[in-house]
C-alpha cells in the first residue's frame, strides 16, 4: 500500500523519536535538517579556510546570520526588505558597542553622553541580551506598521525603517559620534563565535520555517484570502516573522561590531542592503539554505575579484583598477540567476528535505 | 477547405498540458460549439488560437494559411479574433475608445473607415450608441458583453472565436446575448463558440466538439450531440485521455 | 509671508521634478508591472549629455533638446536589451533587474568618465530673479514649475487624444488584450519606454542645473524619491504620482526651511517618518484603487 507520507522520513521512525524527546514532529524534522546544514556548513568553511584565511570565514560567517535573518522575513512573507535590515545591523552593532566599549575609550570619544552611558562596560553576553531586547522592541514598533501594509507599500515602508534608522544615528550624536567613525568596541567575534553565531542562526531559522507559522505565512505569501479563511492572522504571522528575523540580522550586526571594532553608519546603508539582497536572490529566498549558500557564492566571489578590481597584470602589461568591477560582476550575476533560476540556487526545498524524497521515491519504485 | 483547421494542437504551459492532440475544423459560416466542464482546455484552446496562450505542438490553420507560429497581431490581422472570457473590456476607457481600439487593426490610418464601422456597430448595439463615452467599467454585465463582441466585429473579422459569453450573465441576459449570437451567425460571421451552458451553445450551433481534461471527448452534429446523451457523462466525470 | 511663498515656488520646483521622474516611472509600472530603478541613470545620462556638448558652442536650448532626446533613446535601448528578456517576469525580478542596470551602468560612468562630479553650467541669465510684486523668484525655479507642468498637460494630451495614446492606456489595463486589438506590444512598450525616458531627461536637465554638477551616482537619489511618490500616490495611478511628486517636493522644501537648525540632520527621517503615515492611512496610496 503506497504511502501517503512522501514528504519526510517514514513517519513512523520520526513519530517515535518525537516522542521519545517529547517534541513536534516538525520540531525533530527541522532540528534535523539544521543538523545537516549546519555540517555542510563547518565542511564549507574548513575549505574556504584552507584557500583564504580567518578573517574571511568570520566575515563570511556574520553574513551567513543576517542574510538567514533577512530570509526568514522576506522568504516567509514575500515581503521585500529594502534596507530596513541593515538598520537593524547598524542597530545591533551600536547598542552592543556603546554597552562594552571600555569607559576611558567613551569619556573620550563620547564626549557628551551621559554620565553613566560613559560609564557602562558589560560584559559580551549581557551586551548582547540587552541590545537584542531593545531591538525587538524597535522592530516591534516598526513591525505593527509594516505588518498591517499591502506588499508594495510595506516594501517601501521598509526602505523608511532604514532611512529613518540612519538618519537616528547620525543625529544622536552625543551617542554615537554622528557620521563619524564610532571606535573603541573590544574584540569578541573569533571564528569560534561567528560559526557559533552562524549555526544558531541556521536552527533558529529552520524551526521557524517547519513551524505552523512559517507554515501559514508562506500559504498567505501565496494566497492571503484563502489562508485568512484558513484562521491564520496574517497581520500576527508577519510581525513575528519580522521581529525574529530583526533580531538575527541585529545579532549579525552585533557581532560585526565586535569584529571590525570601529565602524560608522555609511557602512549600514545602501551598499550593505545591495549586498543582502544579492546573497538572497543568488542563494534562493524560500529556504534556510539558500542565503547561507548566496553568502558563500558572493563573499567568495568579492574575495577573488577583490585583486582585478585595484589592478592586475597580464603578460606584463599593467590594467588599471576596474572601480566598481565586484558591483558589476555581481549584478551580472543576480541577472543571469534571476534569469534562469528565480527560485534561487537552493530552490524551494532544503538539501535535507531533498535528500529524503529522493530516497523515498527511490524505494517506492 | 475549411477556414479554421486544428491538427493534433498541444497547448502547455510549462509542464502542464492543458490541450493534448486536438483536431477540430470550422467550415466557412458555420456555428460550432467547443464543449466541456471546467478545467476542460476550451479557453486554452481558444487563446492559443490567437496566439496568446503556448502552442506546443500541432498546427492551426486559417484559411489555409499556417498560424501555429505568428503573434497574435498578425493573426488578429489576418481576420480572427477572439471575444475573451469574462469580457475584458478597457475598463476605464470610453465605449466609443474600446470600440476604436478593436477598429484599429483592420482599418489602420482610415478614419473615414473607422467612423462608418463604428456607425454600423452602433446601430447593430444601440445600448453601446447610448452609452457611448461612458467609461466601460460602468457598464452592466451584459452591455460590457455586447461591447466586446461589438468590439471585436470592428475588425469585421472572418472567422470570430467566442470565450463563455454567458458566464456571469443573469438569464434572461444570456438569451439575448444568445439571440444576439444566433443574428451575426445568420448574418454570415463564423464562429467557434466555447460555452459551459451546454442547451444554449448546441441550440444555436450546427455542431460540436467536447472536450474533457484537455482531450477530444466525442463530437458531431448537434442534434446527434443532445440525443446520445453522452455529453452530459463528459461533464459528471469522465476516464483520463 | 514672503519667505513661504518663496520658498513654496521652490517646492513646486523641487515637486515638478520629482512629478516627472514619478510619472515616468509610473507609467512604466502601469504597463510592465514594475519600478525601473534604472530610471536615475537616464537623469544621469541626461545630465552627461549636457557635460559634454558644453565645449561645442550649442546654444543652451539645443543642449537641453538633445540631452532629453538622448535620455529617451536610452530609455527605449534599456528596454530592448535588459528588459525585454525579462517579460512576463514577476515585478520583483524586474525590478531586482533594474537594480542590476542601473548599478552596472553606474560603474561604467565611474570608469568610462571620471568618478568624481563634472560641473555644468548652466547660462548666467538662466539665475536672474523675476520680480513679481513682493516676492522675487528665481528664473530657473520658475522655468522649471513651468517645464514640469508643461511636460505634463501635453503627455496627459497625447494620451487622452491620440490612437497610441490609447493604446498604451489600454495596454495599462490590460496588456493581452491590446494584442487582441492587433496593437504589436512592442511598440507600445517602446513608446512607453520612450517616455519615461524624455521625462526623465527633463527631470536631468532640472536636476543638474540646480546642481550645476553630475556625477555617476547622482541618480539614485532622485529615483528613490521618484519611488516614494509613486507609491504613495498610488501605483498604476498616473495623476497619483504626478499628485504625490508635487507633495513630496513641497514637503521637502518646508520641512528644511522651518525645521529649526539642530533638528536639520533629522530632515529626511521626518520627511519618511511622514510618508509611512501617509501609506498607513491611505495603504493603496493617495489615488489608487482600494484592494478589497
Amino acid at each position: 500500500m503506497a504511502s501517503l507520507d512522501t514528504q519526510w522520513a517514514p513517519q513512523s521512525k520520526v513519530r517515535e523519536l518525537s516522542q521519545s524527546l517529547i517534541l513536534a514532529p516538525n520540531t525533530v524534522r527541522s532540528l534535523a535538517g539544521s543538523l545537516v546544514l549546519a555540517i555542510a556548513l563547518i565542511g564549507a568553511c574548513a575549505v574556504v579556510r584552507l584557500l583564504f584565511d580567518d578573517l574571511v570565514v568570520t566575515n563570511l560567517l556574520i553574513n551567513v546570520v543576517l542574510v538567514v535573518g533577512v530570509g526568514v522575513f522576506m522568504g516567509n512573507s514575500g515581503i521585500s526588505s529594502f534596507g530596513a535590515h541593515a538598520g537593524f545591523v547598524a542597530l545591533g552593532a551600536y547598542l552592543s558597542g556603546l554597552l562594552t566599549a571600555p569607559a576611558s575609550v567613551k569619556q573620550v570619544s563620547l564626549p557628551n553622553a551621559p554620565m553613566w552611558l560613559q560609564g557602562i562596560e558589560l560584559p559580551f553576553v549581557w551586551a548582547i541580551v540587552i541590545a537584542l531586547g531593545i531591538i525587538a522592541v524597535v522592530a516591534l514598533v516598526s513591525g505593527v506598521v509594516i505588518s498591517r501594509l499591502p506588499t508594495n507599500s510595506a516594501a517601501i515602508a521598509t526602505l523608511g525603517v532604514l532611512i529613518i534608522l540612519h538618519v537616528l544615528l547620525i543625529g544622536s550624536e552625543d551617542f554615537t559620534r554622528g557620521a563619524t567613525t564610532f571606535y573603541g568596541v573590544p574584540r569578541f567575534t573569533t571564528l569560534p563565535v561567528a560559526l557559533m553565531g552562524a549555526i544558531l542562526a541556521i536552527v533558529v531559522a529552520r524551526l521557524y520555517r517547519g513551524s505552523a507559522w512559517g507554515l501559514q505565512l508562506r500559504s498567505a505569501r501565496e494566497d492571503e484570502l484563502a489562508a485568512a479563511a484558513f484562521g491564520a492572522n496574517v497581520y500576527r504571522l508577519r510581525l513575528r516573522a519580522w521581529i525574529l528575523s530583526a533580531v538575527l540580522a541585529a545579532g549579525a550586526g552585533v557581532l560585526i561590531g565586535h569584529f571590525i571594532t570601529a565602524f560608522s553608519p555609511k557602512g549600514f546603508y545602501f551598499a550593505l542592503t545591495f549586498e543582502y539582497l544579492v546573497m538572497l536572490i543568488i542563494g534562493g529566498g524560500s529556504t534556510v539554505a539558500g542565503p547561507v549558500v548566496g553568502a558563500f557564492v558572493v563573499i567568495l566571489l568579492r574575495e577573488l575579484l577583490r585583486g582585478p578590481e585595484s589592478g592586475f597584470e597580464i603578460l606584463g602589461f599593467e590594467f588599471g583598477g576596474l572601480f566598481g568591477l565586484t558591483r558589476l560582476v555581481l549584478g551580472g550575476i543576480m541577472l543571469i540567476s534571476m534569469f534562469y533560476r528565480p527560485q534561487g540556487l537552493m530552490g524551494h526545498r532544503e538539501p535535507d528535505e531533498r535528500l529524503v524524497e529522493g530516497f523515498l521515491s527511490r524505494r517506492h519504485r | 477547405m475549411d477556414l479554421l483547421e486544428l491538427s493534433g494542437l498541444e497547448v502547455a504551459y510549462g509542464t502542464i498540458r492543458a490541450v493534448r492532440n486536438l483536431s477540430l475544423t470550422v467550415g466557412s459560416g458555420e456555428l460550432v460549439a467547443l464543449l466541456g466542464p471546467n478545467g476542460a482546455g476550451k479557453s486554452s484552446t481558444l487563446n492559443a488560437i490567437v496566439g496568446l496562450a503556448p502552442r506546443s505542438a500541432g498546427t492551426i490553420r486559417f484559411d489555409g494559411v499556417d498560424i501555429t507560429n505568428k503573434g497574435t497581431e498578425a493573426i488578429v490581422g489576418m481576420g480572427l479574433t477572439l471575444v475573451p472570457e469574462g469580457r475584458r473590456v478597457f475598463p476605464k476607457l470610453s465605449v466609443r475608445e474600446n470600440l476604436g481600439l478593436g477598429g484599429s487593426v483592420r482599418l489602420g490610418r482610415s478614419n473615414q473607415g473607422q467612423a462608418k464601422r463604428m456607425e454600423e456597430m452602433l446601430s447593430l448595439f444601440p445600448i453601446l450608441a447610448a452609452r457611448l463615452h461612458q467609461a466601460a467599467g460602468t457598464l452592466s454585465g451584459g452591455e460590457q458583453q455586447q461591447l466586446a463582441v461589438a468590439r471585436a466585429l470592428m475588425s469585421s473579422p472572418r472567422l470570430l472565436l467566442m470565450d463563455e459569453p454567458s458566464l456571469g450573465l443573469g438569464p434572461m441576459v444570456v438569451d439575448t446575448v444568445f439571440e444576439m449570437i444566433q443574428e451575426l451567425s445568420r448574418s454570415g460571421v463564423t464562429i467557434l463558440l466555447v460555452e459551459q451552458n451546454v442547451r444554449l451553445a448546441l441550440e444555436v450551433a450546427s455542431r460540436g466538439y467536447v472536450l474533457a481534461s484537455g482531450s477530444l471527448h466525442m463530437q458531431g452534429s448537434s442534434d446527434d450531440l443532445i440525443v446520445s446523451g453522452q455529453v452530459e457523462a463528459a461533464y459528471l466525470g469522465v476516464a483520463e485521455g | 509671508m514672503e519667505l513661504i511663498i518663496q520658498q513654496a515656488v521652490n517646492g513646486l520646483a523641487l515637486g515638478g521634478t520629482y512629478a516627472l521622474i514619478a510619472l515616468g516611472l509610473a507609467i512604466v509600472f502601469s504597463i510592465l508591472g514594475f519600478i525601473n530603478l534604472a530610471h536615475g541613470e537616464l537623469l544621469t545620462i541626461a545630465g552627461y549629455t549636457m557635460f559634454l556638448l558644453l565645449g561645442t558652442g550649442i546654444p543652451f536650448p539645443a543642449r537641453v533638446l538633445v540631452a532629453v532626446l538622448f535620455a529617451g533613446i536610452a530609455a527605449v535601448l534599456m528596454e530592448r536589451i535588459g528588459f525585454r528578456p525579462f517579460r512576463g517576469s514577476a515585478g520583483v525580478t524586474l525590478l531586482l533587474t533594474s537594480y542590476a542596470i542601473s548599478t552596472s551602468l553606474q560603474v561604467v560612468f565611474l570608469n568610462l568618465i571620471d568618478p568624481r562630479g563634472k560641473s555644468v553650467q548652466v547660462p548666467a541669465y538662466l539665475n536672474t530673479l523675476l520680480n513679481l510684486g513682493p516676492v522675487s523668484i528665481g528664473l530657473k525655479q520658475g522655468l522649471s514649475v513651468v517645464a514640469s507642468v508643461g511636460m505634463l498637460v501635453a503627455l496627459s494630451l497625447f494620451l487622452r487624444k491620440t490612437r497610441m495614446g490609447a493604446s498604451i492606456r489600454a495596454a495599462a489595463q490590460d496588456f493581452q488584450i491590446t494584442r487582441l486589438m492587433g496593437i504589436p506590444a512592442n511598440r507600445v512598450v517602446s513608446m512607453v519606454f520612450l517616455i519615461s525616458g524624455i521625462l526623465a531627461g527633463i527631470a536631468g536637465v532640472l536636476w543638474v542645473s540646480q546642481r550645476s554638477t553630475v556625477d555617476p551616482a547622482m541618480g539614485f537619489t532622485p529615483v528613490l524619491k521618484g519611488f516614494v511618490a509613486s507609491i504613495v500616490g498610488g501605483l498604476g495611478s498616473l495623476p497619483g504620482a504626478v499628485v504625490a511628486g508635487f507633495l513630496l517636493g513641497f514637503i521637502e522644501i518646508m520641512v528644511e526651511a522651518f525645521l529649526p537648525a539642530d533638528a536639520q540632520v533629522y530632515r529626511e527621517g521626518v520627511v519618511w517618518f511622514l510618508v509611512i503615515l501617509a501609506l498607513l492611512f491611505r495603504p493603496q496610496g493617495l489615488l489608487g484603487e482600494a484592494k478589497e
